[in-house]
Protein backbone atom coordinates (compact mmCIF):
# COMPACT_ATOMS: atom_id res chain seq x y z
CA UNK A 1 0.00 0.00 0.00
CA UNK A 2 1.27 3.45 -0.88
CA UNK A 3 1.30 6.16 1.70
CA UNK A 4 2.12 9.77 1.05
CA UNK A 5 5.55 11.23 1.65
CA UNK A 6 4.16 13.68 4.17
CA UNK A 7 2.83 11.41 6.86
CA UNK A 8 0.60 13.82 8.73
CA UNK A 9 -1.84 15.98 6.74
CA UNK A 10 -4.29 16.85 9.55
CA UNK A 11 -5.04 20.41 10.60
CA UNK A 12 -2.68 21.43 13.42
CA UNK A 13 -4.27 20.98 16.84
CA UNK A 14 -3.15 23.15 19.73
CA UNK A 15 -2.46 21.58 23.13
CA UNK A 16 -5.52 23.35 24.57
CA UNK A 17 -7.74 21.84 21.88
CA UNK A 18 -6.22 18.38 22.53
CA UNK A 19 -7.06 18.75 26.22
CA UNK A 20 -10.59 19.92 25.40
CA UNK A 21 -11.19 16.80 23.30
CA UNK A 22 -10.05 14.64 26.23
CA UNK A 23 -12.45 16.54 28.50
CA UNK A 24 -15.56 15.66 26.45
CA UNK A 25 -15.98 12.20 27.98
CA UNK A 26 -15.60 12.99 31.72
CA UNK A 27 -17.76 16.12 31.46
CA UNK A 28 -20.51 14.23 29.68
CA UNK A 29 -20.26 11.52 32.38
CA UNK A 30 -20.93 14.19 35.03
CA UNK A 31 -23.97 15.53 33.15
CA UNK A 32 -25.32 12.02 32.63
CA UNK A 33 -24.75 11.11 36.31
CA UNK A 34 -26.94 13.98 37.51
CA UNK A 35 -29.63 13.17 34.95
CA UNK A 36 -29.96 9.59 36.24
CA UNK A 37 -29.14 10.05 39.94
CA UNK A 38 -29.40 12.60 42.73
CA UNK A 39 -26.49 13.98 44.76
CA UNK A 40 -27.23 11.95 47.91
CA UNK A 41 -27.43 8.68 46.00
CA UNK A 42 -24.18 9.43 44.18
CA UNK A 43 -22.29 10.11 47.44
CA UNK A 44 -23.66 6.95 49.06
CA UNK A 45 -22.81 4.97 45.92
CA UNK A 46 -19.27 6.35 45.89
CA UNK A 47 -18.82 5.25 49.51
CA UNK A 48 -19.97 1.71 48.66
CA UNK A 49 -17.58 1.65 45.67
CA UNK A 50 -14.66 2.66 47.91
CA UNK A 51 -15.24 0.16 50.71
CA UNK A 52 -16.16 -2.84 48.54
CA UNK A 53 -13.35 -5.27 47.58
CA UNK A 54 -12.66 -4.80 43.86
CA UNK A 55 -11.29 -8.09 42.56
CA UNK A 56 -12.40 -9.11 39.06
CA UNK A 57 -15.23 -8.68 38.15
CA UNK A 58 -16.89 -5.98 40.29
CA UNK A 59 -19.25 -3.75 38.32
CA UNK A 60 -19.43 -0.36 40.05
CA UNK A 61 -22.83 0.34 38.45
CA UNK A 62 -24.20 -2.58 40.48
CA UNK A 63 -22.22 -1.87 43.69
CA UNK A 64 -22.75 1.91 43.77
CA UNK A 65 -25.21 3.17 41.17
CA UNK A 66 -25.01 4.39 37.58
CA UNK A 67 -24.49 7.97 38.80
CA UNK A 68 -21.80 6.98 41.31
CA UNK A 69 -19.91 4.90 38.72
CA UNK A 70 -20.04 7.76 36.21
CA UNK A 71 -18.80 10.28 38.80
CA UNK A 72 -16.03 7.92 39.93
CA UNK A 73 -14.86 7.59 36.33
CA UNK A 74 -15.21 11.33 35.64
CA UNK A 75 -13.22 12.30 38.75
CA UNK A 76 -10.37 9.89 38.04
CA UNK A 77 -10.25 10.93 34.38
CA UNK A 78 -10.26 14.64 35.23
CA UNK A 79 -7.46 14.25 37.79
CA UNK A 80 -5.36 12.34 35.26
CA UNK A 81 -5.99 14.98 32.61
CA UNK A 82 -4.82 17.51 35.20
CA UNK A 83 -1.62 15.46 35.71
CA UNK A 84 -1.09 15.46 31.93
CA UNK A 85 -1.60 19.24 31.85
CA UNK A 86 0.48 19.97 34.96
CA UNK A 87 3.53 17.94 33.91
CA UNK A 88 3.19 19.03 30.28
CA UNK A 89 3.03 15.43 29.11
CA UNK A 90 2.67 15.26 25.34
CA UNK A 91 -0.86 14.26 24.30
CA UNK A 92 -0.12 11.43 21.92
CA UNK A 93 -1.24 7.83 21.40
CA UNK A 94 0.06 6.41 24.70
CA UNK A 95 -1.33 9.33 26.72
CA UNK A 96 -4.78 9.07 25.07
CA UNK A 97 -4.73 5.30 25.69
CA UNK A 98 -3.82 5.82 29.36
CA UNK A 99 -6.63 8.36 29.87
CA UNK A 100 -9.22 6.11 28.20
CA UNK A 101 -8.09 2.99 30.06
CA UNK A 102 -8.48 4.87 33.36
CA UNK A 103 -11.95 6.11 32.32
CA UNK A 104 -12.97 2.58 31.40
CA UNK A 105 -11.59 0.68 34.36
CA UNK A 106 -13.13 3.23 36.73
CA UNK A 107 -16.34 1.30 36.05
CA UNK A 108 -14.91 -1.92 37.51
CA UNK A 109 -11.91 -1.83 39.77
CA UNK A 110 -10.28 1.61 39.92
CA UNK A 111 -11.74 4.13 42.31
CA UNK A 112 -10.96 7.43 43.95
CA UNK A 113 -9.39 5.61 46.93
CA UNK A 114 -7.36 2.74 45.57
CA UNK A 115 -5.26 4.24 42.74
CA UNK A 116 -3.25 6.92 44.60
CA UNK A 117 -0.73 4.71 46.45
CA UNK A 118 0.49 3.46 43.03
CA UNK A 119 0.96 7.07 41.87
CA UNK A 120 2.88 7.80 45.09
CA UNK A 121 5.09 4.77 44.43
CA UNK A 122 5.78 6.02 40.88
CA UNK A 123 6.61 9.47 42.26
CA UNK A 124 9.00 8.03 44.86
CA UNK A 125 10.65 5.93 42.12
CA UNK A 126 11.18 9.08 40.01
CA UNK A 127 12.73 10.86 43.00
CA UNK A 128 14.90 7.83 43.74
CA UNK A 129 16.15 7.83 40.13
CA UNK A 130 16.58 11.66 40.30
CA UNK A 131 14.25 12.19 37.33
CA UNK A 132 11.07 14.18 36.88
CA UNK A 133 7.79 12.35 37.67
CA UNK A 134 6.81 13.18 34.07
CA UNK A 135 9.23 10.45 32.94
CA UNK A 136 7.40 7.78 34.93
CA UNK A 137 3.87 9.23 34.71
CA UNK A 138 2.71 7.13 31.76
CA UNK A 139 3.76 3.83 33.33
CA UNK A 140 2.15 4.86 36.60
CA UNK A 141 -1.12 5.79 34.89
CA UNK A 142 -1.25 2.41 33.17
CA UNK A 143 0.05 0.76 36.35
CA UNK A 144 -3.13 1.22 38.34
CA UNK A 145 -4.03 -2.27 37.05
CA UNK A 146 -3.22 -3.64 40.50
CA UNK A 147 -5.31 -1.17 42.48
CA UNK A 148 -7.88 -3.84 43.54
CA UNK A 149 -5.11 -5.34 45.66
CA UNK A 150 -5.11 -2.19 47.79
CA UNK A 151 -8.87 -2.37 48.39
CA UNK A 152 -8.68 -6.11 48.97
CA UNK A 153 -6.03 -5.79 51.68
CA UNK A 154 -7.73 -2.76 53.22
CA UNK A 155 -11.26 -4.18 53.33
CA UNK A 156 -11.32 -7.75 52.01
CA UNK A 157 -9.03 -9.80 54.26
CA UNK A 158 -10.93 -9.23 57.50
CA UNK A 159 -7.96 -7.38 58.98
CA UNK A 160 -8.68 -4.57 61.47
CA UNK A 161 -9.04 -1.34 59.44
CA UNK A 162 -6.09 0.29 61.26
CA UNK A 163 -3.92 -2.56 59.96
CA UNK A 164 -5.59 -3.24 56.60
CA UNK A 165 -5.70 0.32 55.26
CA UNK A 166 -2.02 1.24 55.97
CA UNK A 167 -0.90 -2.20 54.75
CA UNK A 168 -2.88 -1.83 51.51
CA UNK A 169 -1.49 1.66 50.92
CA UNK A 170 2.06 0.48 51.65
CA UNK A 171 1.76 -2.40 49.20
CA UNK A 172 0.32 -0.01 46.57
CA UNK A 173 3.33 2.28 46.98
CA UNK A 174 5.64 -0.69 46.59
CA UNK A 175 3.84 -1.75 43.38
CA UNK A 176 4.12 1.78 41.95
CA UNK A 177 7.82 1.78 42.81
CA UNK A 178 8.72 -1.50 41.08
CA UNK A 179 6.45 -1.25 38.03
CA UNK A 180 8.55 1.16 35.88
CA UNK A 181 11.69 -1.00 35.60
CA UNK A 182 9.67 -4.20 35.47
CA UNK A 183 7.26 -3.12 32.72
CA UNK A 184 10.03 -1.84 30.49
CA UNK A 185 11.87 -5.13 30.81
CA UNK A 186 8.78 -7.28 30.14
CA UNK A 187 8.32 -5.71 26.70
CA UNK A 188 11.12 -7.86 25.39
CA UNK A 189 9.28 -11.07 26.26
CA UNK A 190 6.56 -10.44 23.64
CA UNK A 191 8.53 -7.97 21.48
CA UNK A 192 5.72 -5.42 21.51
CA UNK A 193 3.12 -7.79 19.98
CA UNK A 194 0.74 -7.35 22.93
CA UNK A 195 -0.38 -3.76 23.43
CA UNK A 196 -1.37 -4.05 27.13
CA UNK A 197 2.17 -4.61 28.34
CA UNK A 198 1.41 -3.37 31.86
CA UNK A 199 -1.27 -6.06 32.10
CA UNK A 200 1.37 -8.65 31.31
CA UNK A 201 3.72 -7.17 33.91
CA UNK A 202 0.98 -6.75 36.53
CA UNK A 203 -0.08 -10.35 35.94
CA UNK A 204 3.33 -11.65 36.98
CA UNK A 205 3.65 -9.20 39.85
CA UNK A 206 0.13 -10.00 41.04
CA UNK A 207 0.92 -13.72 40.89
CA UNK A 208 3.96 -13.27 43.15
CA UNK A 209 2.05 -11.09 45.63
CA UNK A 210 -0.93 -13.45 45.68
CA UNK A 211 1.35 -16.45 46.24
CA UNK A 212 2.86 -14.63 49.23
CA UNK A 213 -0.57 -13.82 50.67
CA UNK A 214 -1.76 -17.40 50.20
CA UNK A 215 1.40 -18.64 51.92
CA UNK A 216 0.21 -16.82 55.07
CA UNK A 217 -3.29 -18.23 54.86
CA UNK A 218 -5.01 -15.24 53.26
CA UNK A 219 -7.50 -16.21 50.56
CA UNK A 220 -8.57 -13.75 47.87
CA UNK A 221 -11.51 -14.89 45.81
CA UNK A 222 -12.46 -13.51 42.42
CA UNK A 223 -16.14 -12.62 42.05
CA UNK A 224 -18.74 -11.76 39.41
CA UNK A 225 -21.02 -8.82 40.19
CA UNK A 226 -22.65 -7.40 37.06
CA UNK A 227 -25.39 -4.91 36.24
CA UNK A 228 -27.83 -5.25 33.36
CA UNK A 229 -30.44 -2.51 33.70
CA UNK A 230 -28.85 0.34 31.69
CA UNK A 231 -28.03 -1.53 28.47
CA UNK A 232 -29.92 0.62 25.97
CA UNK A 233 -29.09 3.99 27.57
CA UNK A 234 -25.40 3.14 27.61
CA UNK A 235 -25.45 1.86 24.03
CA UNK A 236 -27.00 5.13 22.85
CA UNK A 237 -24.69 7.30 24.97
CA UNK A 238 -21.51 5.53 23.86
CA UNK A 239 -22.60 5.44 20.20
CA UNK A 240 -23.18 9.21 20.28
CA UNK A 241 -19.76 9.75 21.86
CA UNK A 242 -18.04 7.62 19.20
CA UNK A 243 -19.89 9.48 16.42
CA UNK A 244 -18.73 12.79 17.97
CA UNK A 245 -15.12 11.51 17.83
CA UNK A 246 -15.58 10.65 14.14
CA UNK A 247 -17.10 14.09 13.54
CA UNK A 248 -14.18 15.93 15.17
CA UNK A 249 -11.74 13.72 13.27
CA UNK A 250 -13.58 14.39 10.01
CA UNK A 251 -13.29 18.15 10.64
CA UNK A 252 -9.61 17.97 11.56
CA UNK A 253 -8.92 15.85 8.49
CA UNK A 254 -9.98 18.78 6.30
CA UNK A 255 -13.67 17.76 6.25
CA UNK A 256 -12.98 14.38 4.70
CA UNK A 257 -12.17 10.75 5.35
CA UNK A 258 -9.37 11.05 2.80
CA UNK A 259 -6.33 8.87 3.48
CA UNK A 260 -8.01 7.07 6.38
CA UNK A 261 -7.08 3.69 4.88
CA UNK A 262 -3.38 4.50 5.10
CA UNK A 263 -3.65 3.70 8.82
CA UNK A 264 -3.88 0.04 7.69
CA UNK A 265 -0.27 0.26 6.49
CA UNK A 266 0.88 -0.01 10.11
CA UNK A 267 0.99 -3.37 11.89
CA UNK A 268 0.20 -1.72 15.22
CA UNK A 269 3.15 -3.28 17.00
CA UNK A 270 4.48 -1.19 19.88
CA UNK A 271 5.39 1.69 19.34
CA UNK A 272 2.81 2.81 16.72
CA UNK A 273 1.54 6.27 17.62
CA UNK A 274 -1.18 7.18 15.11
CA UNK A 275 -1.36 10.80 16.32
CA UNK A 276 2.19 11.27 15.02
CA UNK A 277 2.06 8.92 12.05
CA UNK A 278 -1.34 9.90 10.62
CA UNK A 279 -2.40 13.05 12.49
CA UNK A 280 -5.14 13.73 15.02
CA UNK A 281 -7.90 13.79 12.40
CA UNK A 282 -7.40 10.24 11.14
CA UNK A 283 -6.65 9.04 14.69
CA UNK A 284 -9.98 10.35 16.03
CA UNK A 285 -11.87 8.88 13.06
CA UNK A 286 -10.19 5.53 13.80
CA UNK A 287 -11.05 5.77 17.52
CA UNK A 288 -14.72 6.48 16.78
CA UNK A 289 -14.98 3.71 14.17
CA UNK A 290 -13.36 1.18 16.48
CA UNK A 291 -15.81 2.17 19.23
CA UNK A 292 -18.78 1.58 16.90
CA UNK A 293 -17.21 -1.71 15.79
CA UNK A 294 -16.95 -2.69 19.47
CA UNK A 295 -20.63 -1.92 20.09
CA UNK A 296 -21.54 -3.94 16.99
CA UNK A 297 -19.53 -6.86 18.40
CA UNK A 298 -21.44 -6.62 21.70
CA UNK A 299 -24.78 -6.55 19.83
CA UNK A 300 -23.80 -9.50 17.60
CA UNK A 301 -22.83 -11.45 20.71
CA UNK A 302 -26.22 -10.57 22.24
CA UNK A 303 -24.42 -8.97 25.20
CA UNK A 304 -25.61 -6.41 27.72
CA UNK A 305 -23.60 -3.23 28.25
CA UNK A 306 -22.45 -2.91 31.86
CA UNK A 307 -19.39 -1.57 33.71
CA UNK A 308 -16.83 -4.10 32.44
CA UNK A 309 -18.05 -3.81 28.84
CA UNK A 310 -17.85 0.01 29.03
CA UNK A 311 -14.28 -0.50 30.29
CA UNK A 312 -13.46 -2.81 27.38
CA UNK A 313 -15.00 -0.46 24.80
CA UNK A 314 -13.18 2.61 26.12
CA UNK A 315 -9.89 0.68 26.24
CA UNK A 316 -10.34 -0.37 22.61
CA UNK A 317 -11.11 3.23 21.66
CA UNK A 318 -8.07 4.57 23.56
CA UNK A 319 -5.69 2.07 22.01
CA UNK A 320 -7.06 2.93 18.57
CA UNK A 321 -4.76 5.93 18.83
CA UNK A 322 -1.87 3.59 19.57
CA UNK A 323 -1.90 0.51 17.37
CA UNK A 324 -5.43 -0.80 16.82
CA UNK A 325 -7.41 -0.38 13.62
CA UNK A 326 -10.17 -2.46 12.01
CA UNK A 327 -7.79 -4.38 9.75
CA UNK A 328 -5.64 -5.75 12.58
CA UNK A 329 -8.43 -6.04 15.20
CA UNK A 330 -11.18 -7.82 13.24
CA UNK A 331 -9.22 -11.10 12.89
CA UNK A 332 -8.75 -11.18 16.68
CA UNK A 333 -12.46 -10.52 17.30
CA UNK A 334 -13.31 -13.24 14.78
CA UNK A 335 -10.91 -15.66 16.50
CA UNK A 336 -12.47 -15.06 19.93
CA UNK A 337 -15.99 -15.25 18.43
CA UNK A 338 -15.24 -18.59 16.77
CA UNK A 339 -13.64 -19.84 19.98
CA UNK A 340 -16.64 -18.85 22.09
CA UNK A 341 -18.98 -20.62 19.66
CA UNK A 342 -17.07 -23.90 19.96
CA UNK A 343 -15.85 -23.87 23.57
CA UNK A 344 -17.64 -24.39 26.87
CA UNK A 345 -18.45 -20.76 27.64
CA UNK A 346 -21.60 -18.82 26.75
CA UNK A 347 -21.10 -16.52 23.78
CA UNK A 348 -23.29 -13.79 25.32
CA UNK A 349 -21.67 -13.72 28.77
CA UNK A 350 -19.91 -10.52 29.79
CA UNK A 351 -16.62 -12.28 30.46
CA UNK A 352 -16.52 -13.80 26.94
CA UNK A 353 -17.47 -10.50 25.29
CA UNK A 354 -14.81 -8.52 27.16
CA UNK A 355 -12.29 -11.23 26.27
CA UNK A 356 -13.02 -10.47 22.62
CA UNK A 357 -12.80 -6.70 23.01
CA UNK A 358 -9.73 -6.74 25.26
CA UNK A 359 -8.29 -9.56 23.12
CA UNK A 360 -7.49 -6.92 20.50
CA UNK A 361 -4.35 -6.36 22.59
CA UNK A 362 -3.05 -8.98 20.11
CA UNK A 363 -3.94 -6.88 17.05
CA UNK A 364 -0.25 -6.39 16.09
CA UNK A 365 0.01 -10.15 15.41
CA UNK A 366 -2.73 -9.88 12.77
CA UNK A 367 -1.17 -6.64 11.51
CA UNK A 368 2.26 -8.20 11.07
CA UNK A 369 1.59 -11.85 10.22
CA UNK A 370 -1.84 -11.71 8.57
CA UNK A 371 -5.48 -12.57 9.13
CA UNK A 372 -5.06 -16.29 9.85
CA UNK A 373 -2.44 -15.66 12.54
CA UNK A 374 -4.78 -13.08 14.08
CA UNK A 375 -7.67 -15.56 14.17
CA UNK A 376 -5.43 -18.21 15.80
CA UNK A 377 -4.24 -15.64 18.36
CA UNK A 378 -7.84 -14.70 19.24
CA UNK A 379 -8.85 -18.36 19.42
CA UNK A 380 -6.03 -19.15 21.87
CA UNK A 381 -6.56 -15.97 23.86
CA UNK A 382 -10.05 -16.93 25.03
CA UNK A 383 -8.86 -20.21 26.57
CA UNK A 384 -5.83 -18.61 28.22
CA UNK A 385 -7.67 -15.60 29.63
CA UNK A 386 -10.36 -17.84 31.16
CA UNK A 387 -7.69 -19.74 33.08
CA UNK A 388 -5.01 -17.26 34.17
CA UNK A 389 -7.24 -15.16 36.44
CA UNK A 390 -7.12 -17.81 39.15
CA UNK A 391 -3.33 -17.44 39.46
CA UNK A 392 -3.49 -13.82 40.63
CA UNK A 393 -6.92 -14.18 42.25
CA UNK A 394 -8.44 -11.41 40.11
CA UNK A 395 -6.31 -8.62 41.58
CA UNK A 396 -4.88 -7.73 38.14
CA UNK A 397 -7.55 -5.76 36.34
CA UNK A 398 -5.75 -6.18 33.01
CA UNK A 399 -6.19 -9.94 33.05
CA UNK A 400 -6.53 -9.89 29.26
CA UNK A 401 -3.18 -8.08 29.04
CA UNK A 402 -1.64 -10.88 31.09
CA UNK A 403 -3.17 -13.49 28.80
CA UNK A 404 -2.34 -11.49 25.65
CA UNK A 405 1.31 -11.27 26.70
CA UNK A 406 1.45 -15.02 27.26
CA UNK A 407 -0.21 -15.80 23.90
CA UNK A 408 2.06 -13.38 22.02
CA UNK A 409 5.20 -14.74 23.73
CA UNK A 410 4.29 -18.29 22.72
CA UNK A 411 2.80 -17.61 19.30
CA UNK A 412 5.11 -15.04 17.72
CA UNK A 413 8.32 -17.14 17.79
CA UNK A 414 6.40 -20.11 16.36
CA UNK A 415 4.80 -18.09 13.54
CA UNK A 416 8.18 -16.48 12.92
CA UNK A 417 9.92 -19.84 12.66
CA UNK A 418 7.52 -20.99 9.95
CA UNK A 419 7.30 -17.73 8.02
CA UNK A 420 9.30 -17.17 4.82
CA UNK A 421 12.74 -15.54 4.80
CA UNK A 422 12.85 -11.84 3.81
CA UNK B 1 19.62 8.53 32.85
CA UNK B 2 20.20 4.86 33.58
CA UNK B 3 21.61 2.43 31.02
CA UNK B 4 22.76 5.32 28.81
CA UNK B 5 25.32 3.31 26.82
CA UNK B 6 22.87 0.45 26.37
CA UNK B 7 20.32 2.91 24.99
CA UNK B 8 22.88 4.21 22.48
CA UNK B 9 23.68 0.67 21.35
CA UNK B 10 19.95 -0.04 20.99
CA UNK B 11 19.64 2.99 18.66
CA UNK B 12 22.56 1.68 16.59
CA UNK B 13 21.11 -1.82 16.57
CA UNK B 14 17.81 -0.52 15.18
CA UNK B 15 19.46 1.57 12.47
CA UNK B 16 21.84 -1.18 11.39
CA UNK B 17 19.02 -3.74 11.20
CA UNK B 18 16.82 -1.31 9.25
CA UNK B 19 19.51 -0.47 6.69
CA UNK B 20 20.57 -4.06 6.05
CA UNK B 21 16.94 -5.10 5.66
CA UNK B 22 16.53 -2.39 3.03
CA UNK B 23 19.28 -3.32 0.62
CA UNK B 24 22.43 -1.89 2.21
CA UNK B 25 25.68 -3.71 1.41
CA UNK B 26 28.16 -1.36 3.09
CA UNK B 27 27.91 0.95 6.06
CA UNK B 28 30.38 3.25 7.83
CA UNK B 29 29.52 4.24 11.34
CA UNK B 30 31.00 6.67 13.84
CA UNK B 31 29.95 7.42 17.39
CA UNK B 32 31.13 10.39 19.46
CA UNK B 33 30.67 10.70 23.21
CA UNK B 34 30.93 14.47 23.66
CA UNK B 35 30.55 16.44 26.87
CA UNK B 36 26.91 17.44 26.27
CA UNK B 37 25.73 15.02 23.63
CA UNK B 38 26.24 11.81 21.72
CA UNK B 39 26.64 12.09 17.97
CA UNK B 40 25.94 9.11 15.74
CA UNK B 41 26.88 9.31 12.07
CA UNK B 42 26.14 6.66 9.46
CA UNK B 43 27.08 6.53 5.78
CA UNK B 44 25.09 3.90 3.99
CA UNK B 45 25.45 2.63 0.42
CA UNK B 46 22.83 1.08 -1.83
CA UNK B 47 19.68 1.69 0.19
CA UNK B 48 16.34 0.86 -1.47
CA UNK B 49 14.97 4.38 -1.97
CA UNK B 50 11.65 3.06 -3.36
CA UNK B 51 10.69 1.41 -0.08
CA UNK B 52 7.91 3.30 1.71
CA UNK B 53 9.64 3.18 5.08
CA UNK B 54 12.88 4.48 3.58
CA UNK B 55 10.89 7.38 2.08
CA UNK B 56 9.49 8.09 5.55
CA UNK B 57 12.88 7.85 7.23
CA UNK B 58 13.33 11.60 7.68
CA UNK B 59 9.89 12.08 9.23
CA UNK B 60 10.23 9.06 11.52
CA UNK B 61 13.68 10.03 12.81
CA UNK B 62 12.61 13.62 13.36
CA UNK B 63 10.03 12.70 15.98
CA UNK B 64 10.25 14.98 18.98
CA UNK B 65 12.31 13.60 21.88
CA UNK B 66 9.91 12.19 24.48
CA UNK B 67 11.54 11.00 27.67
CA UNK B 68 8.33 9.60 29.15
CA UNK B 69 7.91 7.28 26.15
CA UNK B 70 11.61 6.48 26.00
CA UNK B 71 11.63 5.40 29.63
CA UNK B 72 8.91 2.86 29.00
CA UNK B 73 9.69 1.57 25.51
CA UNK B 74 13.47 1.93 24.92
CA UNK B 75 14.17 -1.77 25.44
CA UNK B 76 12.12 -2.56 22.30
CA UNK B 77 14.58 -0.79 20.00
CA UNK B 78 16.59 -3.21 17.85
CA UNK B 79 14.64 -6.25 19.09
CA UNK B 80 12.75 -7.17 15.92
CA UNK B 81 13.91 -7.77 12.35
CA UNK B 82 10.43 -7.91 10.76
CA UNK B 83 9.22 -4.49 11.77
CA UNK B 84 11.05 -1.23 12.46
CA UNK B 85 11.16 0.96 15.55
CA UNK B 86 12.47 4.09 13.81
CA UNK B 87 9.79 6.07 15.66
CA UNK B 88 11.46 4.94 18.85
CA UNK B 89 14.85 6.11 17.57
CA UNK B 90 13.21 9.49 16.91
CA UNK B 91 11.78 9.53 20.42
CA UNK B 92 15.25 8.79 21.85
CA UNK B 93 17.14 11.47 19.90
CA UNK B 94 16.95 15.27 19.87
CA UNK B 95 17.93 16.02 16.30
CA UNK B 96 18.24 14.06 13.06
CA UNK B 97 19.87 15.06 9.78
CA UNK B 98 18.99 12.79 6.87
CA UNK B 99 20.39 13.23 3.37
CA UNK B 100 19.96 11.08 0.27
CA UNK B 101 22.55 11.21 -2.53
CA UNK B 102 21.47 8.78 -5.24
CA UNK B 103 21.31 5.42 -3.49
CA UNK B 104 23.58 6.60 -0.68
CA UNK B 105 22.15 7.73 2.62
CA UNK B 106 23.77 9.91 5.30
CA UNK B 107 22.24 9.99 8.77
CA UNK B 108 23.46 12.09 11.69
CA UNK B 109 21.72 11.84 15.05
CA UNK B 110 22.24 13.92 18.18
CA UNK B 111 21.23 12.83 21.66
CA UNK B 112 21.74 15.42 24.38
CA UNK B 113 22.74 14.26 27.83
Amino acid sequence: MLISKKINNSKPLSRDRQLQILLILPLSFIIMAFIFDDFKNIIEGLYRIIVYPDTLITDYIEIGSLGAALINSALLTLINIYIVWKFRIRINGPTISAIFIISGFSFFGKNIFNVWPIYLGGYIYARYQKTNFKTEALITMFGTALSPLISEIAYGLNLPLYVGIPLGILLGILIGFVLPPLSSHMLRVHDGYSLYNIGFTAGFLGTVIMSLLRSYGFAVQSQKILSSEYDMILKIFLSIFFIILIGIGYYLNNNSFKDYTRIFFFSGRLVTDFTQLCGYGITLINMGLMGLLGILYVIMSKGTINGPIIGALLTVVGFSSFGKHPKNSLPILLGVFLASATKIWNIDSTIVIISGLFGTTLAPIAGEYGILSGIVAGFLHLSVVMNVGIIHGGINLYNNGFSGGIVASILVPIIDAFSKED
Amino acid sequence: MKHEMKRISKILDELITFCFLHGTKKMDLSLEDNEDYFKIHLEIDNIDCNDERVKLLKDLLNYPRQQEMEEYYWELAGECDRDTELTLVGIMTDKAEVEFKGTSLYITLYRYK
